[in-house]
């Protein structure tokens, strides 16, 4: 039989500097709300490492509206992100390239990319305080996190939430009916 | 009192415990109030439904060491596209790269290991059994830990999707439907939302360390893919945990929080977290986990097992029961939280865990090559009219 073997994964870890922690802490956040507009991981990391690396140049850290700070930057940069028309005719292509899980239905997965990009082209026309308010609640921002973001209190939220959720169904529906 | 202006009914929606008693109070009695919510929670439920995406589940302390290795260089390079197979790739060039060491790397293991050979599946579990545990109960097992280094070949990745039918074209198994008048007081009616998990699977090569009948044997687990249904409001349920947990509304009121970090208190925190959210179900059908093997057999990794000092008279137990081709696998339960017995469903035995905590229950069942589970906030008679129902 073998020896015992060294003893490891109980080492105390060292305390994370202050980037670190907001790091870890906001990642995951800052993805999914550029994945939320983006519609794809590796665009919305992308998006990601910018809005950090941003933020690592020119902020502090410990400052109290760093989560804010990278919340709008991260769904401002994914909105113009997909305001370029190039990308989003290069994005498009490499969609209709790919998808090729012999599982998936070709119709539904037809529909389904045929929804998400009506869905990408709505929020372009949308003023982009409307566009900003869905894209960070449907990331799973609080009202208090995307109050934070969008520089209102939280009270207000729900008043440009409920106009955006309104003016996203007219866009929807507009584009349906030309 | 006036009536509720939109922003607070759409919030109530949201957040129903953000506002003050008295507007709640208000609401309760206000029948226009009241139809007005339902207009602003249909707009929601439809912008959920417009807005909603494959899930991206995310490495943050890979990304972390990438923007440091950005941040020394002083460039602007981008992330760099990794290796990893996974459904849906959105880049051909990648997708045949991944593809080709993937190919590569199946290739080299099966000519170069010892028993040079075909890959032989081993174990694909029939039943399951639950295995009551204490927590020192998995001690004797650490060695196990030592014998080869897991490696993730194909990374599970979730992703979200619209409908039962789109999680089955996802997953490739049968839709998940639910005879609807079933469901619990509370659930009728309720939202749903629905995901798919592509197959995954990881191996593991025995090394110098682990015994010699198994040294240079490599193992392949295989899991999924799997498909699932969840009813019940879930931003209630991620507001609520978010409110309950240390991070939530105690933190944000620079309340202090508590250092002793007890399963108590997290087991307070969760079922006050569950409790406001009010009822939440969720189904779930994966085909079973397959083992496969160029080598070792289950009886060589019992053997294995069972020599190691230490073993709870438990665990030698459940390592004990595992048989093969086709068997049973242990489902390890925390001794003490969840009372685990046998029930009969869609005419197979299956494991009912009724939770002793009050936090929920659960049935767990295989048929037909394929993992069944119901789990919720509701009672174990409810989930088994629903686990009976699944057609």
């Amino acid at each position: 039989m073998p020896e015992d073997p060294e003893p490891d994964g109980y080492r105390p870890q060292a305390p994370m500097e202050p980037f670190d922690r907001l790091f870890m802490a906001e990642y995951g956040k800052v993805v999914a709300v550029a994945n939320r507009v983006l519609a794809d991981r590796a665009e919305a990391e992308d998006v990601a490492q910018e809005v950090f690396f941003e933020f690592h140049r020119k902020h502090r850290p410990d400052a109290s509206y760093a989560p804010a700070w990278l919340h709008r930057a991260a769904v401002h940069t994914s909105l113009n992100q997909i305001r370029g028309k190039k990308r989003r005719e290069r994005r498009e292509l490499a969609d209709a390239q790919n998808r090729d899980q012999a599982v998936e239905d070709p119709q539904t997965v037809v529909e389904v990319r045929e929804d998400r990009r009506r869905v990408r082209d709505a929020l372009t026309r949308l003023p982009t305080r409307a566009a900003a308010v869905l894209t960070l609640r449907y990331s799973g921002l609080s009202y208090i996190e995307v109050g934070a973001a969008l520089g209102v209190g939280a009270g207000q939220v729900g008043t440009l939430l409920r106009r955006a959720e309104q003016a996203l169904r007219k866009e929807m529906s507009r584009a349906t009916s030309i | 009192m006036r009536h509720l202006s939109d922003g607070a009914l759409r919030r109530l929606y949201d957040e129903p415990y953000s506002l003050d008693e008295g507007t709640r109070a208000h609401y309760n009695d206000c029948q226009q109030c009241q139809v007005r919510f339902t207009g602003v929670a249909e707009d929601a439920r439809q912008a959920l439904g417009l807005m909603a995406v494959p899930a991206a589940t995310v490495d943050p302390a890979g990304a972390l060491a990438r923007l440091k290795a950005r941040t020394h260089r002083g460039t602007t390079s981008k992330r760099p596209r990794v290796l990893v197979l996974r459904g849906g790739l959105r880049r051909p060039l990648v997708g045949g790269l991944a593809a080709a060491a993937v190919a590569i790397s199946l290739v080299a293991t099966t000519a170069l290991t010892p028993l040079g050979a075909s890959l032989v599946q081993i174990f694909q579990p029939s039943r399951i059994q639950p295995v009551s545990i204490e927590q020192g109960d998995l001690t004797g097992l650490d060695a196990f830990a030592s014998w080869g280094d897991v490696r993730w070949t194909r990374t599970p990745e979730l992703k979200e999707a619209g409908s039962a039918a789109e999680a089955s074209n996802i997953s490739g198994l049968p839709a998940i439907h639910v005879d609807t008048s079933k469901l619990p007081k509370g659930l009728a009616g309720a939202p749903v939302a629905y995901a798919a998990v592509g197959q995954s699977s990881g191996s593991v090569t025995f090394n110098g360390k682990a015994p010699s009948r198994l040294s240079g044997s490599t193992l392949t687990v295989v899991v999924g893919p799997a498909e699932t249904a969840v009813y019940g409001d879930l931003n209630k349920l991620a507001k609520s945990a978010g409110s309950s947990g240390s991070g939530g509304a105690g933190a944000e009121a620079g309340k202090p929080e508590s250092s002793s970090g007890s399963t108590g208190q997290a087991a307070d925190n969760v079922r006050n977290a569950l409790a406001a959210a009010g009822p939440i179900m969720a189904i779930a059908e994966m085909r079973a986990p397959q083992v496969s093997s160029t080598g070792a057999s289950v009886a060589d990794i019992k053997k294995a097992l069972l020599a190691q000092p230490g073993l709870s008279p438990t665990v030698r137990a459940a390592i004990k029961s595992i048989d093969d081709p086709r068997g049973t696998l242990p489902l390890p339960i925390p001794s003490g939280y969840v009372n685990a017995h046998t029930v009969t469903v869609q005419n197979v035995d299956g494991t009912g865990l009724g939770d002793n905590t009050g936090l929920g229950a659960a049935v767990i069942w295989i048929k037909n090559g394929r993992v069944y589970g119901v789990a919720g906030t509701v009672t174990e008679t409810e989930l088994l009219a629903i686990a009976n129902s699944l057609s």
